[in-house]
C-alpha cells in the first residue's frame, strides 16, 4: 500500500522548520528563536499551535525556556535534531526506500551516486 | 458602573450620532431652510397686506409637515436587519440610545423648526418690504399671536397646544418602532382605523340609538359644559404620552433580530 | 468565558432548532464553528451575543446575560456579521464615532491592519467593495480587543491573498483573554488559524474537540490501496482519503475529511 500524504501535525510541521533552520544554520546554539506571536503572524497559524511547538521542542530539549524572554536554541541542538532525523530516517523512510528498490529492481548501479555520497560521508567523519 | 444611564457615555452617543449623521442633518436643516423660504416669499409677494394671525397657519402646517414625519421614521437603523443588528450590539444602554431618538426626533423640532420659521419668515418679510415698500406685512411674533388668546386660558391654551403636538409625534415615534417599513404610511392607518372606531362609535350611540332622546345620560356627559374639562383632557393627554411612550421603549428594549 | 445550559430555541412558527444543547468554552481559543446549511450556526452565535432571547436554558458570557444587552456585556464583544451596511463616512470617521465605546480599543493595531489589508482611511465605507468592507469590520473587530470576537464567514468575498493576511491579523492580534468564535463553511481558510472544532448538527454540539488532540489520536492520509482498519473513506484521484487511528505519529487535521466522516456516522472522541 502506497501513502501519497501522511502530513504531519501542523504543530510537527512547525517544529520539523525550526529544526531545519537550526541545521542549516538559520539559528546557531544560543539564539533566541521568534516569539510565539511573531511566529502565528508569520504563518497564520493558532498561537496554541505555536506554543505546543515550542513545548515539544523544550521536552526535545531543542529549545529552552528563559523565563520571560523567550525560547532559546540548546547547546547541543543540531546533533539532538540529527539524532533525531536519523532515527527517523531508519524506521521510516529506509524501509520505504528499500520497498522501492525491491519493487523496481533497482540495481548497484544505479544507485552510484548514493555509494558516492555515503562514502564522503565516511571520509568527512573520520 | 452604570447599566441604565451613564452621562459620559451618552456623550460618546451624540458624538457618533454628530459624526455619522452630522452631514446628512446640516444639508437636510438648509433644505428647509430654502422650502420655507419659498413658500413664506409666494405668500408676502402675493399679499400686500398680512397681519401677524395670518402666518399661524403656515407656522402650524409647515412644522407638522416636516416634524411628523420625522417623528415616524425615528430609529433609522430599524428599517433595515443588518442596520438593527449594528444598533442593538452597540455599547449604550436602551435608555441612552431611546433618549437620543427622543430627543433627536421629538424634542429637537420644537427648539430647530419654530426657529428656522422665523428666520425664514423675517427674511421673506424683508425682501417683499424691499420689493414692495408700500405693502403693510406685520412680521410673525409668536408671543404676539399668544397675547391674543384671553389671558386667563393661556396657560392651558399653550400646555394643550404642547401636549397635542407631542402625543402626534410620540403615536408615530412609536409607530417606528413597531414597522420596519413605511411607518409613516402604516401608522397613519392604523391610526385612521382607531379614529375611524371612535367616530363610528359615537355615531351609533347618538345617532342610533338616540341616547339623548330617552334622557339617559351617557358615560361621557361627564365632560360636558364641566369647568374641569380641561384638566380632565390634559390628563387624559399626559396619559396617553406616556403609555405611548412607555411602549416605544419596550419595542426597544425587546427588539430582536428575525 | 462562554457558557450554555440546556438551550432551546425555535423561531416563531418553526420547528426547534436548538433542544438541550449545554457547551463551555475557556479563554484564549480560536473556535471554529461548522455544520451543514440550515443547522443553526449564525442563529448560535446571535443568541450568545444577545441578539435573540433563548426559549429555554441560559447562556452566560463572562458571567453576563446577552439578552439583557448591558453596556458592560456589550462592549466586551464584537460581532462581523455576514452582512452589512456600512454608514456613508470615511473609515477614519468611523473610527473616531465608535472606538469610544470599547475601552481596549487599539489605534497603533488597527492602523497596522488596515495596512496590512491594503485599506485607505480616507476611503468611504459604503463605496467600498463587499471584500474591502469585510476587511474592514474584520480590522475593527481585531483592534476592538474584546474579549470576545465572533466572525460569521469571515472570508467570503475575500480575495485570495486577503485570506492569508486574514489569518495572519487573527493569528497575531489575539490575547490570552479573548475568545474568537468563527462560523464557517469555507474549512480550509481557516484550518490552520482555529485550534477547536465545533459542530452543530440537528439543534446539538455533536463534536467538540481541539485540533492537537485530533492530529495524535487519528491519522489523516491519502493512500493507493484501502487499509482494514479505516475508520472513514472517501475516493480521491490518487486513491482513497482515509482516516484511521494513529500509529504514533501526529497527522494534519483534514478538517473536511473529519466532517464528511462525522456526518457519515463515525464516532470519534
Amino acid at each position: 500500500m502506497m501513502e501519497f500524504k501522511n502530513n504531519k501535525g501542523i504543530f510537527q510541521q512547525i517544529a520539523d522548520n525550526i529544526c531545519e533552520r537550526i541545521l542549516s544554520g538559520d539559528y546557531a546554539p544560543g539564539d533566541k528563536v521568534q516569539s510565539v506571536r511573531q511566529l502565528a503572524t508569520q504563518l497564520g497559524v493558532n498561537q496554541n499551535t505555536i506554543m505546543r511547538t515550542f513545548l515539544e521542542l523544550q521536552h526535545s530539549n531543542i529549545v529552552e525556556n528563559r523565563r520571560g524572554i523567550g525560547y532559546f536554541v540548546t547547546e547541543n541542538a543540531p546533533d539532538t535534531i540529527r539524532e533525531f532525523r536519523k532515527e527517523e530516517f531508519t524506521k521510516e523512510i529506509l524501509p520505504t526506500f528499500i520497498q522501492q528498490v525491491k519493487l523496481l529492481r533497482i540495481t548497484k548501479t544505479e544507485l552510484e551516486p548514493l555509494f558516492n555520497q555515503l562514502k564522503e560521508n565516511e571520509d568527512e567523519n573520520k | 458602573m452604570n447599566n441604565t444611564f451613564n452621562i459620559n457615555r451618552f456623550g460618546k452617543l451624540l458624538k457618533q450620532q454628530y459624526q455619522l449623521a452630522g452631514k446628512t442633518l446640516a444639508l437636510a436643516l438648509a433644505s428647509i431652510f430654502i422650502g420655507y423660504t419659498l413658500i413664506l416669499l409666494i405668500f408676502t409677494f402675493n399679499n400686500a397686506y398680512i397681519a401677524t394671525m395670518e402666518w399661524l397657519p403656515f407656522f402650524i402646517i409647515l412644522n407638522s409637515a416636516i416634524a411628523l414625519p420625522f417623528a415616524a421614521y425615528a430609529f433609522p437603523a430599524f428599517r433595515s436587519k443588518e442596520k438593527t443588528f449594528d444598533f442593538l450590539l452597540l455599547p449604550c444602554s436602551v435608555t441612552e440610545k431611546f433618549t437620543l431618538n427622543l430627543i433627536i426626533r421629538i424634542i429637537a423640532p420644537w427648539i430647530v423648526l419654530p426657529v428656522i420659521f422665523y428666520i425664514s419668515s423675517r427674511l421673506a418679510t424683508e425682501l417683499a418690504l424691499w420689493y414692495f415698500p408700500q405693502s403693510n406685512i406685520e412680521g410673525f411674533r409668536l408671543w404676539a399671536i399668544f397675547s391674543q388668546i384671553d389671558h386667563d386660558d393661556l396657560f392651558f391654551a399653550i400646555v394643550s397646544i404642547i401636549l397635542t403636538g407631542l402625543i402626534h409625534q410620540s403615536v408615530l415615534f412609536t409607530g417606528a418602532t413597531v414597522f420596519r417599513k413605511q411607518p409613516l404610511i402604516k401608522t397613519l392607518l392604523i391610526l385612521g382605523a382607531v379614529a375611524g372606531i371612535i367616530i363610528f362609535y359615537f355615531y351609533i350611540i347618538i345617532g342610533w340609538v338616540e341616547i339623548y332622546k330617552n334622557g339617559r345620560i351617557p358615560w361621557f356627559a361627564v365632560f360636558e359644559n364641566n369647568e374641569n374639562t380641561v384638566y380632565y383632557l390634559i390628563g387624559v393627554e399626559i396619559a396617553l404620552l406616556i403609555t405611548t411612550l412607555a411602549y416605544a421603549f419596550y419595542r426597544v428594549k425587546e427588539k430582536e433580530i428575525a | 468565558m462562554i457558557t450554555i445550559n440546556n438551550l432551546s430555541f425555535a423561531y416563531k412558527k418553526q420547528a426547534p432548532l436548538f433542544k438541550d444543547l449545554s457547551l463551555e468554552e475557556g479563554a484564549g481559543q480560536i473556535i471554529g464553528l461548522l455544520g451543514k446549511n440550515g443547522a443553526g450556526k449564525t442563529t448560535l452565535l446571535q443568541l450568545i451575543s444577545g441578539l435573540l432571547t433563548p426559549n429555554a436554558g441560559e447562556i452566560t458570557v463572562n458571567g453576563q446575560i446577552p439578552i439583557k444587552r448591558s453596556p458592560e456585556f456589550l462592549e466586551q464583544i464584537y460581532f462581523v456579521p455576514e452582512e452589512f451596511i456600512m454608514p456613508t463616512v470615511k473609515i477614519f470617521k468611523f473610527v473616531e464615532a465608535h472606538a469610544g465605546f470599547y475601552p481596549r480599543f487599539d489605534r497603533t493595531l488597527f492602523n497596522d491592519l488596515i495596512k496590512q489589508f491594503e485599506l485607505d482611511q480616507n476611503k468611504v465605507l459604503s463605496k467600498m467593495s463587499h471584500g474591502q468592507k469585510k476587511k474592514f469590520r474584520i480590522a475593527f473587530a481585531l483592534s476592538t480587543k474584546c474579549q470576545v470576537i465572533i466572525l460569521d464567514e469571515p472570508t467570503n468575498g475575500l480575495d485570495i491573498p486577503s485570506k492569508a493576511i486574514f489569518r495572519q491579523m487573527v493569528a497575531g492580534a489575539l490575547e490570552d483573554d479573548q475568545t474568537v468564535l468563527i462560523s464557517t463553511h469555507q474549512v480550509k481558510d481557516v484550518e490552520t488559524l482555529i485550534d477547536k472544532i465545533l459542530l452543530v448538527d440537528n439543534g446539538r454540539i455533536i463534536f467538540n474537540n481541539t485540533i492537537i488532540d485530533l492530529s495524535e489520536k487519528y491519522d489523516f492520509k491519502i493512500v493507493s490501496h484501502l487499509p482494514e482498519q479505516v475508520l472513514y473513506s472517501e475516493l480521491n484521484p490518487m486513491g482513497y482519503k482515509v482516516v484511521t487511528a494513529a500509529n504514533g505519529n501526529t497527522s494534519e487535521v483534514d478538517i473536511e475529511l473529519l466532517f464528511n466522516a462525522i456526518n457519515d456516522g463515525v464516532k470519534f472522541n
